[in-house]
C-alpha cells in the first residue's frame, strides 16, 4: 500500500485509482487512429451541413459580433481539417493536431446556432480531451514505430483521458436513452419518420413489387417500430453499464457494434456510428490488446516479439510481479 | 503517483458540466432549447407549418417563399422555427424584402408541435411582423 492510499479517505483512493491508473496506451492509440479517420470522413458532411454559411442567407450567430465570413474562408477552414485529421490519425503531433482541429471545428460549429448537430458537438468534446492528453501519440503511431527501434522500454501511460472519454461515451448513451423514454418514441413514431426509406432500394429486383409495397407500408407504420424503439432504449441504458463490466463486456461490445451498424445503415449516420464503435476499444482492459498482439505476432509473422510489450503477457516485470505476489495472497 | 493539484478539480468540473447541463433538456421548453447540447438524438419529432405573405396597400396577397433565404430548405426551417431564432430571422427577412422593394406588409403564421402534440403558434397576429415588437414572435 502506498503512503497516499494509507492517509487518503477510501473515496479519494478509489477516485485516484480509477482516474489516475496507468496502463499500456495501445487501446488509446487505436482509438485515436480510428477517430482521426472518422474526422477525415466528417469533413465533407460538415461542409454540406453548413453550406448556408457559405452560400449566404439567414445567419444566426451565438454572439452578434460574429459576422459571416467570405466563402473562401469557410472552405479553407474545412479543407485545413484534412491534414490535421491525418496527422492525428497517424499520431504525429497529436496534441497540436487535435488542438488545431478543435479550433477549426469549434469556430465553424459555434459561428452559427444553425450549425448545431449532436455529432460534431461530440467530436468537439473528444478533440478537447485529446488536446489535453500528453499520451495520445504514445502508441499505435508513427512516432511509436520510430521509438521501437531506439528504445527497449515499453510504453506505460496514465489512463486519465481515456477514462474521461469512456465516461463521456457513457453520458451520451444515458441521456440519449432518457430522452427516448416517452410514449411517443416507444410507440415507434420517431423511428417511423427518421428511418431512411431509400433503404428499400436494396430490395429492388430481389422481391416482387407487391412485397416491396407491403414492406414500404410496414416501415411507414409506427407499430412496426415499437420493438426496435424499445430495443434502442434498453441498449442505450444497458451499454453504459455493461461496457464497464469485464465479464459481460464482449457481449456488450457485440450488441453495441450491431446497434451502431444498424443506425449507420438505416439512418445513414455513418461517421458518428464509426466513432462510437471506435470508442469501444477504450473499454478494454489496458493489457488486453498488448496480450493479443503478443499471442498473435508469432502466428502472423512467424517470429516471436522482438521485445516484450510492457503490460502484455510476455512482460517479464509483470510475470515476476505475479510470482512475488502469490505467497502474500495465500498468507 | 499523485497527479498535480489541479487535475482532480478539472476532472470533477468537466463531469459536473457534462452531467448537469444536459438535464436542462428535460426541464426547459423544447420550443426554446431546440434540445441542443442535451444529447436529444432522434428522440422526438418537431413539426411546423409556416406561411409568409406580403399584403400590399390594395389588399393583394402574395405568398413569400422563404426557402431561398434559408438556402437549405426544410431541415434549416426546422432549426429556424424556434422562439429564439424567429425574431432574428424575421429581422433578416424584413431587411431582404425592403432591399427588394417588395412594399406592403409582411404577415406570418408559424405553428409547431413536439411529438405531434398540440400545435403552438410562435407568432402573434400583428398585421406586419416587420413593425411589431419582437418581430411578431410570441413571448415565452
Amino acid at each position: 500500500m502506498t503512503e497516499a492510499a494509507a492517509t487518503d479517505p477510501q473515496g479519494v483512493t478509489r477516485w485516484n485509482r480509477f482516474w489516475h491508473a496507468s496502463g499500456h496506451p495501445l487501446s488509446f492509440g487505436i482509438f485515436r487512429f480510428l477517430f482521426g479517420l472518422s474526422l477525415l470522413a466528417e469533413v465533407e458532411t460538415s461542409r454540406a451541413k453548413s453550406l448556408f454559411a457559405i452560400e449566404g442567407g439567414f445567419h444566426f450567430p451565438y454572439l452578434s459580433l460574429i459576422k459571416p465570413a467570405p466563402d473562401f474562408f469557410y472552405h479553407a477552414m474545412h479543407n485545413l481539417q484534412y491534414p490535421f485529421a491525418g496527422l492525428l490519425a497517424l499520431g504525429i503531433f497529436p496534441r497540436l493536431s487535435a488542438g488545431t482541429l478543435l479550433g477549426l471545428q469549434g469556430y465553424l460549429f459555434f459561428a452559427d446556432r444553425l450549425n448545431f448537430r449532436n455529432h460534431p458537438y461530440f467530436f468537439l468534446l473528444l478533440l478537447l480531451l485529446l488536446t489535453l492528453s500528453r499520451h495520445a501519440g504514445t502508441s499505435f503511431s508513427i512516432p511509436a514505430l520510430w521509438r521501437r527501434h531506439r528504445s527497449q522500454d515499453g510504453p506505460i501511460a496514465p489512463l486519465t483521458i481515456q477514462r474521461m472519454i469512456q465516461v463521456q461515451v457513457s453520458i451520451v448513451y444515458v441521456f440519449a436513452a432518457l430522452h427516448k423514454m416517452t410514449a411517443w418514441y416507444l410507440g415507434g413514431n420517431v423511428l417511423a419518420e427518421v428511418i431512411d426509406p431509400s433503404l428499400l432500394k436494396i430490395l429492388h429486383g430481389a422481391v416482387s413489387s407487391g412485397t416491396l409495397e407491403a414492406v414500404r407500408l410496414a416501415i411507414e407504420n409506427p407499430r412496426f417500430w415499437i420493438a426496435p424503439a424499445w430495443i434502442t432504449v434498453l441498449l442505450e441504458l444497458a451499454l453504459p453499464v455493461a461496457l464497464w463490466i469485464p465479464r459481460i463486456r464482449p457481449a456488450a461490445m457485440l450488441f453495441g457494434i450491431g446497434f451502431h451498424l444498424t443506425i449507420a445503415f438505416t439512418m445513414t449516420i455513418y461517421v458518428f456510428s464509426a466513432a462510437m464503435i471506435s470508442s469501444y476499444v477504450l473499454f478494454l482492459e489496458p493489457e488486453t490488446l498488448p496480450r493479443l498482439v503478443d499471442r498473435w505476432r508469432p502466428r502472423l509473422f512467424g517470429t516471436p516479439p522482438s521485445r516484450p510489450l510492457q503490460g502484455g503477457a510476455n512482460d517479464p516485470a509483470k510475470r515476476s510481479r505475479k510470482t512475488r505476489q502469490k505467497p502474500s495472497r495465500s498468507s | 503517483m499523485r497527479p498535480p493539484w489541479f487535475v482532480n478539480p478539472l476532472i470533477a468540473g468537466y463531469l459536473v458540466i457534462q452531467v448537469l447541463y444536459p438535464i436542462r433538456g428535460f426541464i426547459a421548453d423544447r420550443f426554446d432549447t431546440w434540445g441542443r447540447f442535451t444529447w436529444n438524438m432522434y428522440a422526438s419529432t418537431y413539426k411546423c407549418r409556416a406561411r409568409y405573405q406580403v399584403v400590399d396597400d390594395a389588399g393583394t396577397i402574395r405568398p413569400v417563399d422563404i426557402r431561398p433565404y434559408l438556402t437549405r430548405g426544410t431541415s434549416l426551417a426546422a432549426n429556424t422555427y424556434h422562439r429564439d431564432a424567429l425574431p432574428v430571422f424575421h429581422k433578416f427577412l424584413c431587411a431582404e424584402l425592403a432591399l427588394a422593394n417588395t412594399g406592403g406588409r409582411l404577415t406570418a403564421r408559424c405553428a409547431c408541435s413536439v411529438n405531434d402534440g398540440q400545435a403552438r403558434s410562435l407568432i402573434v397576429d400583428t398585421g406586419d411582423i416587420c413593425r411589431a415588437p419582437n418581430y411578431g414572435v410570441a413571448a415565452q
